[in-house]
């Protein structure tokens, strides 16, 4: 398990999108409620499938779910193109 | 509690178990003999014994999966076993070689042993290994959290 302090919205998330409970979430990104709650609690950092499925599961994208410290970006700034 | 959890609470059930079971076949070794009142300490074992198998069948029937979509284990339940593992098995060996050191030093080139301590050493490490797997995984569960 990584050490890397990655912050997360994933709570804010859920209550955006119909109050969506831990389990809920679990069972449409196919872990168990325990990683849900390490995940929003920092002390888990995903693999990057599983980060993507969080992501898709509210309809959005990683970077807009997690965020790393050093050199983040917001989702505005790389769509740059 | 997941399978994984399950699995460490089963490991040091199973390690209380094996002490129990070894400190009284080791004191058959010990003292000779069954120790007296057979039928009695009998009892009390059976008892015993009852009582652990209640409390596994406990935790394994009363904490059931949350959900049917979700999986028995993760991506998270794979790494803090596989890092249970690593630590078991650097412990085991650890601990074995720290025996071999002490009896090395207290014995010294021309001591020995009785056969039987050599079983007592290897199954006491076994135990060990088992013992450092099943708290490995439950200190990296750590405490568990509630539904928000």
């Amino acid at each position: 398990m990584s050490n890397d302090h990655i912050s997360n919205r994933i709570r804010r998330l859920r209550f955006d999108h119909n109050e969506m409970t831990q389990q809920q979430l679990a069972d449409k990104v196919r872990v168990t409620r325990q990683t849900i709650i390490a995940i929003e609690a920092g002390k888990y950092a995903p693999s990057l499938p599983l980060a993507f499925r969080i992501a898709r599961a509210f309809g959005t994208t990683v970077e807009d779910v997690f965020q790393y410290p050093d050199g983040t970006k917001s989702s505005d700034d790389t769509r740059s193109d | 509690m997941n399978s994984t959890q399950k699995l460490g609470w089963l490991f040091l059930l199973a390690v209380l178990l094996g002490a129990v079971t070894f400190a009284y076949v080791g004191s058959v070794f010990v003292f000779g003999r069954i120790p007296p009142r057979p039928f009695s300490q009998i009892l009390v074992g059976s008892v015993g014994l009852g009582g652990f198998m209640l409390l596994g069948l406990t935790i394994l029937l009363l904490t059931r999966r949350q959900s049917r979509a979700e999986p028995e284990a993760d991506e998270r339940d794979k790494a803090i076993m596989a890092k249970a593992a690593t630590m078991s098995f650097v412990g085991s060996w650890l601990l074995l070689a720290a025996v071999v050191l002490i009896l090395g030093i207290t014995l010294g080139q021309t001591g020995t042993i009785p056969v039987y301590l050599l079983t007592v050493i290897l199954l006491s490490v076994a135990t060990a290994t088992m013992l450092i797997y099943g708290v490995a995984i439950l200190v990296q569960y750590g405490r568990g959290g509630t539904d928000e």
